[in-house]
C-alpha cells in the first residue's frame, strides 16, 4: 500500500510544483551546477593549484572559458572545484542545522513548560548573535577549515528551524489523535519522531531548502572576509582573490559571482515552489 | 465488608487549573473544572454524563482515564488508584480503559494509515507479531462493520468518512478489549443518520464485549436512550445523579429540570414537567461562590442557598440530588 500511495502523493506534489516555472527553473539550474561540481574532476582533471606563469591573465577564451588568473590557472576549473566545496558547505550545514532544530523544536515544543522554556531561551540567545562577528571570532580562534566554517554555519542557524518546528508541535501535540496514542499507552519518543513529526516536515523541508542557500551566502560571506580555507577554495574565497584584479581582469570575480548569485537565487526560488507546492493551505487561496 | 470493588470508582477528584504562570506569580486563583466529583461505575453499565459547555465533563473524562492528573481525589480502576500505577502496572492499565473523542477529524493522525492506527496497540504493548496484529485489524474493521475490511486497511483518514473515522476510532479503543471505555460525546459531529448507527454499533460492541462505557453529552436524549444511569454536571459538580428512568420522570434538581425543558422532545409522549425559565448566567469558573453554584440561575432560591453549598443527599433510593429544595 505504502509501495502505490507514494508514487501517487509524488505524481501529485510534482503537478503542483511544476506549476511554478520559476521553481523549475531553479531546479534545473541547481541541479546542472551540483551536477558540473560533483563531476568536476570529469569534466577537468587539471590540477587546480597548477601555476602556469606562462598565461596568467588570459581573457575566457576556447581551452580557457573563464580565463585565467595572476597565476596563471584555469578559472574554469577553478569555478567548477570552488562549486564543489560552496555547495557540500551548504548541503552540510543546512542539515546538520535542520537536524539539531528539528531535534530541539519538536523537544521545546511537546513537553512545553520549563524544557520549552530553556531550550527557547537558549534559542533566543543563539538568534541575538550576530552570525558573521560569532563566525568571524570562531574562525579566527580555530583557524580556517571546511568542518569550521559548516560547525559555525549550522550552530548559527538552527534556531530558526527549531522556532519553526516547535510552533507547529504546539498545535499538533493539542490534537486528539495525540490523547489517543496516550490512551494506548504509546511512549513519548514514538509520539514525538513517528506521530507528530510527519505532520511537522512540510515547513522544514520547505526551511531546509533555503537554508541550504543562507549557508551558502555565509559561507561566501566568511570566505570574502579572508576566512576561507585556502586549500579548499570556494566560490566566495574566489571572489575574495580576485578583488585586487577587479580592473584587470573582470573575468575573475564575475564567474564566481554569477555562481553564487545563480545558486542562492534557484534555491529560494525552489523553496518558494516548495511552499506552494506542499503547503495545500496557501495553494487553496491562491 | 466489601465483596467486589465496582470497576470504577471516582472520589473527590477535583482539578483547578491556576491562573498566571511565572515564578513572581502569588496569585491564588484558579479555574474549577471539576470541583469534587464522586461517582461509581459497575462492569457492563453505561452512565451518561450530561452537562452544558464548560461544565467540567471533559475534563472528568479524561481523569477517569488518567490523561489528566486530578488536583485532588482519586480514580480507582477494579480496586486500584490509578495514578499511583507506575512503569509496567501503569502501562498495562492502557489495555482496560480507552476513549473515543468528539471530533472524528482530529482523533485520527491525518499522516497514518487505518492498518497502522488498528496494529499499533497491539505492537506496542507486544501482543502480536505484525502480521498477527494484521489479522486483529482485519477483525476490528469488520466488528465496527467497516466491511471488507481490506478496502479501508490502507486509507488514510482524509480517505474516510466523517462516521468511517469515528468507527475506526472506536476500533481502535476496543482493540485491546478494554473494559471501560469513555466516550466524549462520540457522535455530535455526526449527522443525524450515522449518529443513530453509530450508537447502535456502540450498543452492540457493549453487548458483546461486555463492557462499560462512560457516556459524556449535552444530548440528554441520547444519552438516555443509551445509559443504565444518568449524571448532570453543572459548574463542576454532580448536581443529579440517578438511574435513567427515575431521572427523566422525577429530575429533582432546577438545573436538570431546565435542561430538560429547554431540549426539543423528540416523542411528543414525554410529558414536560412544569418548570420555570432559568435565568442569568452561571458563575465564573474562577474561584466559584462557596454558597450553591446554581443559585445565580435558579428561579427556585432562598436565602439559605446564598449562605451555604448543598451536597448530593439521596432523597429516593439511589437518586442523589444536590440541592437544599429538590424538586
Amino acid at each position: 500500500m505504502r509501495a502505490t500511495n507514494w508514487p501517487a502523493r509524488i505524481r501529485q506534489f510534482w503537478v503542483r510544483f511544476s506549476k511554478n516555472h520559476a521553481a523549475v527553473a531553479g531546479l534545473v539550474i541547481v541541479a546542472a551546477l551540483v551536477a558540473v561540481s560533483a563531476g568536476a574532476n570529469l569534466i577537468r582533471a587539471n590540477d587546480i593549484f597548477n601555476i602556469n606563469p606562462g598565461q596568467t591573465f588570459e581573457s575566457p577564451s576556447w581551452s580557457h572559458p573563464f580565463g585565467t588568473d595572476n597565476l596563471g590557472r584555469d578559472m574554469f576549473s577553478l569555478f567548477l572545484y570552488a562549486g564543489r566545496v560552496s555547495f557540500e558547505v551548504g548541503f552540510t550545514a543546512a542539515a546538520v542545522s535542520v537536524l539539531l532544530g528539528t531535534l530541539l523544536g519538536s523537544i521545546a515544543g511537546f513537553y512545553g513548560g520549563v524544557v520549552d522554556d530553556v531550550i527557547m531561551r537558549f534559542t533566543e540567545m543563539f538568534l541575538a548573535i550576530p552570525i558573521l562577528l560569532l563566525g568571524l571570532t570562531i574562525l579566527i580562534i580555530y583557524g580556517p577549515g571546511l568542518s569550521h566554517v559548516v560547525f559555525v554555519i549550522a550552530v548559527l542557524s538552527w534556531p530558526v528551524t527549531a522556532r519553526l518546528v516547535r510552533a507547529e508541535f504546539l498545535t499538533l501535540k493539542e490534537r486528539e489523535f495525540v490523547e489517543g496514542l496516550r490512551a494506548v499507552g504509546a511512549p513519548n519518543h514514538v509520539i514525538i519522531f513517528n506521530e507528530i513529526m510527519p505532520n511537522a516536515l512540510i515547513p522544514v523541508i520547505i526551511n531546509a531548502s533555503l537554508q541550504v542557500g543562507a549557508a551558502i551566502t555565509v559561507e561566501a560571506g566568511l570566505s570574502f572576509l579572508g576566512l576561507g580555507d585556502p586549500s579548499n577554495p570556494s566560490w566566495g574565497y574566489l571572489l575574495q582573490q580576485a578583488q585586487t584584479f577587479l580592473t584587470r581582469a573582470w573575468w575573475i570575480a564575475t564567474f564566481p559571482g554569477i555562481g553564487l548569485l545563480l545558486a542562492i537565487l534557484s534555491l529560494s526560488l525552489i523553496g518558494d515552489g516548495l511552499n506552494d507546492a506542499l503547503n495545500p493551505r496557501l495553494a487553496e487561496k491562491g | 465488608m466489601r465483596i467486589l470493588a465496582p470497576l470504577l470508582e471516582v472520589r473527590a477528584v477535583k482539578k483547578y487549573y491556576p491562573l498566571g504562570r511565572g515564578l513572581l506569580s502569588i496569585s491564588k486563583r484558579a479555574v474549577h473544572a471539576v470541583d469534587g466529583v464522586s461517582l461509581r461505575l459497575e462492569t457492563g453499565t453505561t452512565l451518561g454524563l450530561v452537562g452544558e459547555s464548560g461544565s467540567g465533563k471533559t475534563t472528568l473524562g479524561r481523569i477517569i482515564v488518567g490523561l489528566i492528573h486530578p488536583t485532588e481525589g482519586s480514580v480507582m480502576f477494579e480496586g486500584q488508584e490509578i495514578f499511583s500505577l507506575r512503569g509496567k502496572e501503569q502501562f498495562s492499565l492502557r489495555t482496560k480503559m480507552q476513549i473515543i473523542f468528539q471530533n472524528p477529524e482530529a482523533s485520527l493522525n491525518p499522516r497514518k494509515t487505518v492498518r497502522h492506527v488498528l496494529t499499533q496497540p497491539f505492537l506496542l504493548h507486544r501482543l502480536a507479531t505484525r502480521s498477527e496484529a494484521d489479522e486483529r485489524a482485519y477483525h476490528l474493521l469488520e466488528q465496527v462493520k467497516l466491511t471488507p475490511p481490506e478496502l479501508y486497511l490502507d486509507r488514510y483518514p482524509h480517505q474516510l468518512s466523517g462516521g468511517q473515522k469515528q468507527r475506526v476510532a472506536i476500533a481502535r479503543a476496543i482493540a485491546l478489549g478494554p473494559k471501560l471505555v469513555v466516550a466524549d460525546e462520540p457522535v455530535s459531529s455526526l449527522d443525524m443518520s450515522v449518529k443513530a448507527s453509530v450508537l447502535k454499533l456502540m450498543n452492540e460492541i457493549q453487548s458483546n464485549l461486555g463492557l462499560s462505557y462512560f457516556l459524556i453529552s449535552h444530548d440528554l436524549y441520547m444519552t438516555r436512550s443509551i445509559s443504565k444511569i444518568v449524571a448532570v454536571m453543572y459548574a463542576g459538580r454532580i448536581v443529579e445523579l440517578a438511574e435513567t428512568d427515575e431521572l427523566f420522570r422525577h429530575p429533582a434538581h432546577p438545573y436538570t429540570q431546565a435542561l430538560l425543558a429547554s431540549t426539543p422532545v423528540p416523542d411528543p409522549a414525554i410529558a414536560r414537567g412544569v418548570s420555570r425559565n432559568v435565568i442569568g448566567e452561571p458563575f465564573s469558573p474562577i474561584d466559584p461562590p462557596d454558597y450553591c453554584r446554581f443559585s445565580s440561575r435558579c428561579p427556585y432560591k432562598q436565602d439559605k442557598c446564598l449562605q451555604r453549598s448543598p451536597q448530593l443527599e439521596e432523597i429516593r433510593k439511589d437518586h442523589w440530588v444536590e440541592c437544599f429544595f429538590p424538586l
